[in-house]
């Protein structure tokens, strides 16, 4: 994955050094996503460039509407009751793909449902049988509470049409050898489903 | 109506709800316990998760699991082994927490921590800090005649200067000094910092300072040119 500097971050975004730990403190950006190693100066820290960005477009984006306590507090909230429709998620351009809307079935939906969707979104282009996309969906939205409190990342490999899926729990020292592979992180992908559906 | 607990020789106590908990002798509590009140001036060891909303600790006490309080106050010894999640926290003895101090409102040291993370908005030292990763506030104030050892300091307002009151003046005349490793924050104000880097927006040095590079982007003031290695503008 592509890094950045913290300083070249700072001159790209226009933030300055209070704004990133800031919300740092407020658990908009993860700890993890501050990478640190040593250099002349002790230490410099790098960021994973894609997802920082993108986090501090949608922070940049959301601060004149909502204030930062209450994004703080969507962000951190571990479970959320609200039922939005289908048609209000569909307004959101979350989706790329406007047919995984079949695989769910009723008017409203609830967040976990949200993310599950979404998750069906993401391996759309990498799944040619349908119908195995369907039973796939069936089977996560049956765990779906477990599946989104414990793990942590989802790699999805297809091989022969069929799709695989392995949940990971820990990722630190996961090795393999296969090129045809997706990797979701699943903490990622909730908090910007959160930051889009929930403000 | 929750009850009260009063320990006053050893005892066990297996967690549960409670108005108030007051221990005078030695408590092992195994249980996650959630109390409106505690003082502890004896000794007690937590074996699980603490909710409280007021916790003084006069003694000594240990914690293994997550803690969370809104007012923390700590006048014995103390360790804590999880993260701790407090409102507003005052440590007049000596504390040691092992893990990371989140989302806190207001910090003020007078005696001595150990620390690894802390995340206050307000953060106020007045005694001996040892902090082995991040120290991150939104104004940070440091009292420098104690002397502290921090590796990362971060925020938006950070001054470290030597406490001006005469009577602490007189009881030390020689401010200790306090090392960080690299400080990053809008803006900045030091005195008596020994630093490898200092990165910021508007910065001032003042005297008694040792540092080896620093980075603005708005301002810098340099009022001891000897204690400045090198000086960058970004």
């Amino acid at each position: 994955m592509e890094e950045i500097t913290k300083k070249d971050l700072l001159i790209l975004t226009g933030i300055s050094y209070g704004q990133l730990y800031r919300w740092k403190r407020k658990g908009l950006i993860p700890e993890e996503w501050f990478i640190k190693r040593a250099s002349f100066t002790g230490q410099e820290t790098y960021f994973p460039k894609d997802l920082i960005l993108d986090r501090i477009d949608k922070i940049l984006e959301l601060k004149d509407e909502v204030s930062l306590e209450e994004l703080s507090e969507i962000i951190n909230k571990k479970q959320s009751e609200k039922e939005i429709t289908i048609n209000d998620l569909k307004e959101t351009n979350l989706f790329f793909n406007q047919e995984v809307f079949d695989l769910y079935e009723k008017e409203t939906i609830g967040f976990n449902h949200v993310v599950l969707l979404k998750l069906m979104d993401n391996i759309y282009h990498i799944v040619e049988e349908k119908e195995e996309l369907k039973n796939f969906y069936q089977f996560i939205s049956k765990y779906a509470k477990d599946i989104l409190n414990d793990y942590k990342e989802i790699y999805f490999i297809t091989s022969n049409d069929k799709l695989t899926s392995i949940f990971v729990k820990d990722s630190n020292n996961l090795e393999y050898q296969v090129d045809d592979i997706l990797k979701v992180n699943l903490k990622n992908l909730i908090d910007n489903i959160k930051l889009i559906v929930m403000v | 109506m929750a009850n009260n607990l009063t320990v006053f020789a050893d005892a066990t106590i297996h967690g549960g709800t409670y108005n108030k908990v007051r221990v005078f002798g030695s408590a092992d509590v195994l249980g996650d316990l959630t109390a409106q009140s505690m003082k502890v001036f004896g000794a007690a060891e937590y074996k699980g998760k603490c909710h409280i909303d007021t916790l003084k600790l006069y003694g000594a006490c240990e914690f293994e699991e997550y803690v969370e309080v809104k007012y923390l106050n700590i006048k014995g010894a103390c360790e804590f082994n999880d993260d701790v999640k407090v409102d507003l926290l005052k440590i007049y003895g000596a504390v040691e927490f092992n893990k990371t101090i989140f989302r806190c409102n207001e910090v003020k040291v007078y005696g001595q921590a150990t620390v690894s993370n802390l995340e206050a908005d307000y953060i106020y030292i007045n005694g001996h800090v040892d902090c082995s990763e991040q120290l991150n506030g939104e104004k940070i104030e440091i009292a420098t005649h104690q002397g502290s050892k921090i590796k990362e300091m971060v925020g938006t307002n950070i001054t470290v200067k030597p406490n001006r009151k005469w009577f602490v003046h007189v009881k030390s005349n020689t401010s200790k000094e306090v090392e960080i490793d690299t400080i990053e924050g809008d803006e900045i104000y030091l005195e008596n910092v020994v630093s490898k880097a200092v990165r910021g927006n508007k910065i001032t040095i003042g005297p008694n300072c040792k540092i080896d590079l620093v980075e603005y982007h708005e301002s810098c003031n340099i009022k001891d040119e000897n204690g400045v290695k090198q000086v960058e503008k970004y």
